[in-house]
């Protein structure tokens, strides 16, 4: 048996300190990096609202040159999508009060025409940060290029473009929607209704009627959840209809929006008694 | 002279900083807050002539908040903004001592104007 000697122990106990002290240290660096990293942000953010504010109190906009400061932060790709995510804010902000606000400002600091280059990036994520920019910060102007996205391979791009393709052109966009073979994510279906609420609170009723026509599965619940959504009771017999489907989650879903556009369940129950009899053996939906 | 004082509290630095713009004047002072504790300490220091709040922030809870924001500054209008609005919130914050309640996004110029009659009242 190996025994240790005084020297020995001295030099464990010395190493274990080393290498306590210096994770000590290491954790120390990164919560002092992480600490000024927040400073710098709220900096930002301030700097950026205070800018935005003041475009508010003058009828024209500000010279490119008074927005020289931002410059530094269009270069980086990490301050470019926290300039963004500041500048999204506060369009949710003053959507009501002045839309074109924040477009406007993107306009003359640069960032409008650095996102249409990202949107032919080959970065997956560049292209999807860029799509985000456009349809939340209100760039119309790239409707083109992001229209030519909505089939793209990769399922984000693809579904980001969708959703910008809703914010552009409202309820004619569920018509284009139809089109397309792929699935909507229920994500995707929650974003396309918070955005048409936001967007577009008045419902097209030819739109919506194409697009159910079009008789796509794939978006067969989008449409049972904005009928539900928008209180549509004349496209009740839509909702019946698919209350016997055997898609998961589509009978659930089509139950619940015909409760919310005044259906309860027993009249849906006896209506779908005397349709099929065999359904008197379905339960009750709960509501 | 400063004789008119406000009290911004948000979560979100960003929407304090934006409001705060709007209501800073020679005559008028605003403070911004972040935290329940910080809140509690700037009402009990001196007190403000209204305060615009979000519904939640860091520290209490959504309604025990307004309560005891209500306590602390039983003589001054508060204001809460929030984005969320269920059937009967604005009558509920009513009841538990807020002047108003208004949902997010703002109409800029309503809200201003809204914060200036509080302020002359």
């Amino acid at each position: 048996m190996r025994i240790i000697t005084t020297e020995g122990l001295l030099f464990c106990i010395g190493f274990l300190c080393f290498c306590i002290t210096t994770l000590w240290g290491v954790l120390a660096v990164i919560l002092l990096n992480k600490r000024q990293q927040t400073e710098r942000q709220k900096t930002l953010e301030k700097n950026i609202v205070r800018a935005l504010a003041k475009t508010f109190d003058q009828p024209k906009n500000e010279s490119a040159a008074n927005f020289v400061w931002v410059k530094p932060y269009l270069t980086n790709n990490a301050k470019l999508w926290l300039l963004g995510k500041v500048l999204i804010k506060v369009n949710n902000l003053l959507h009501g009060t002045k839309p074109e606000a924040v477009s406007s400002f993107s306009d003359a600091i640069g960032l409008t025409a650095i996102i249409k280059t990202k949107l032919g990036s080959t970065d997956w994520f560049e292209k999807v940060m860029a799509i985000r920019l456009s349809h939340e910060l209100g760039l119309k102007q790239h409707l083109p290029e992001i229209a030519l996205l909505c089939a793209h391979e990769n399922t984000f791009i693809r579904r980001e473009s969708q959703i910008a393709l809703v914010v552009f052109l409202g309820w004619q966009s569920l018509v284009l929607l139809s089109e397309y073979n792929f699935p909507i994510s229920q994500w995707q279906q929650i974003c396309i209704i918070k955005k048409l609420r936001k967007y577009y609170p008045t419902v097209d009723r030819a739109s919506i009627g194409t697009a159910i026509e079009a008789n796509n599965h794939n978006i067969t619940r989008l449409l049972i959840l904005i009928i539900g959504h928008f209180s549509m009771h004349q496209y009740n017999t839509y909702l019946r209809k698919h209350t016997n489907s055997e898609e998961e989650g589509i009978s659930d879903n089509a139950y619940q929006s015909l409760h919310k556009v005044g259906y309860n369940s027993f009249d849906t129950w006896v209506e779908l008694c005397k349709r099929n009899k065999s359904t008197l053996s379905k339960p009750l939906p709960i509501s | 002279m400063i004789n008119k004082r406000i009290l911004i509290v948000h979560e979100d630095p960003c929407v304090s900083y934006f409001l705060e713009h709007f209501f800073v004047e020679p005559t008028v002072s605003v403070q911004i807050e972040s935290h329940y504790a910080d809140v509690v300490k700037a009402i009990s220091k001196e007190p403000f002539d209204v305060i615009i709040t979000d519904l939640t922030i860091n520290g209490n809870f959504t309604y025990r908040y307004l309560e005891s924001l209500r306590e602390y500054a039983p003589a001054t209008s508060i204001v809460v903004i929030s984005e969320i609005e269920f059937n009967g919130t604005k009558d509920n914050l009513i009841q538990m001592g807020a002047n108003d309640f208004v949902t997010l996004p703002l109409d800029l110029w309503g809200f201003t104007k809204k914060i200036n009659r509080l302020l002359c009242a």
